[in-house]
């Protein structure tokens, strides 16, 4: 433990000394010489320093090179983790970046969505009377076409959310209506058309959902026990009898 | 190697980040949010909604969606009476005086985290 040091030492603080014995030297030969090249640098006449001293000095070198050794070993460790940060770091900013590429596209076209909201609106409201407003409401519904076959192009669709199930992954319920014309839960009507790109949802429908035909009029202790949970589980299977 | 992550909790949005570089980096939701509302819905068939996902249902299902929990966490029973009157869902008392919530399936109770 204590020898092996030495040669390594010298070795990394003279490298020429020791590719010189290395090359020329045999095996006993480099042995001494790598023992006197040891003591050389810091003291030149070596004969002269007692065993306690070299003890001393053996006991200092390898208390030095232990130290050495829990430094490597920590910047390995430092240097691992960086790694692996880095590396954490850089598929995480791959995905980032597809990521906001969609984002940024998405969100382009959430703010040309009102236009295409007035249009249908117009679209609505206004009846054409005579020749000329019928020739004017063809060329602007023109513009409009024009408008949603780009939009189809990037990937949008519209969703069509009339007689399915509420799912709050796609709607957005703004209010609800008694019905026995539809299963409880079911989307009666789209106030606001939601649209998708992709499987991303762009903008969430605004819809009305329907419920029991009957509103119970449950006082508030009723409401925690058991009814309600019974009656929308009934619901439920009737859905998936349909 | 694991992260440390903060969390503001607040009573109507909640937002999470993590420390990277010595910076502060708020982590998006899964919609690209970097706030969560504070809503838990609690579905049909024992579903858990949470975040933007509840509070696109809560009209459906308001005695299920639990929202503005914080107004009632670290709370006794009886200093929370006009809190307990505006929220849809179901408070119950608790063990020790704490307001709990009754959804469909069992009561629930906030947690106050340790001081």
């Amino acid at each position: 433990m204590i020898d092996t040091p030495k040669p390594a030492e010298t070795a990394a603080d003279n490298p020429e000394l020791a590719t010189n014995h290395g090359t020329t030297g045999n095996s006993p030969d480099n042995g001494t010489t790598l023992a006197d090249s040891d003591t050389a640098p810091p003291d030149s006449p070596p004969a002269e320093k007692s065993p306690e001293e070299l003890r001393q000095d053996i006991a200092a070198l390898t208390q030095q090179l232990q130290e050495q050794l829990q430094q490597t070993e920590s910047f390995k460790g430092q240097y691992l983790r960086i790694a692996a940060d880095f590396e954490n770091f850089r598929r995480r900013t791959l995905n980032e970046k597809q990521e906001l590429e969609q984002q940024v596209k998405g969100n382009t076209i959430k703010e040309l969505l009102p236009v295409i909201d007035n249009f249908e609106r117009a679209r609505l409201q206004i009846k054409p009377s005579s020749d000329g407003e019928m020739a004017i409401q063809n060329s602007y519904q023109g513009v409009y076409k024009n408008l949603v076959d780009s939009l189809k192009r990037l990937g949008v669709s519209a969703m069509r959310p009339e007689g399915k199930p509420f799912d709050p992954n796609y709607h957005e319920a703004m209010l609800r209506e008694a019905t026995d014309a539809h299963p409880e839960g079911t989307v009666m009507e789209q106030l606001v058309r939601g649209y998708l790109l992709g499987d991303r949802v762009l903008r969430h429908a605004m819809v009305k959902v329907a419920t029991a035909p009957e509103p119970v009029v449950i006082s508030e202790q009723e409401a925690a026990n058991a009814p309600e949970f019974d009656l929308s589980l009934s619901s439920e299977e009737a859905d998936e009898q349909q | 190697m694991g992260k440390v992550i903060g969390i503001d909790l607040g009573t109507t949005n909640s937002c999470l980040a993590v420390l990277e570089g010595g910076k502060p980096l708020i982590v998006p939701n899964q919609e690209g949010g970097r706030t969560t509302p504070s809503i838990v819905g609690f579905g049909k068939a024992n579903q858990r909604l949470i975040g933007q996902l509840a509070k696109r249902q809560v009209v459906t299902n308001a005695e299920n969606t639990v929202y503005s929990i914080k107004r009632f966490i670290g709370r006794r029973w009886e200093e929370t009476a006009e809190e307990r009157s505006r929220v849809p869902y179901n408070c119950v008392k608790g063990r020790d005086n704490t307001v709990d919530v009754q959804s469909a399936t069992k009561p629930l109770r906030p947690k106050r985290s340790p001081p």
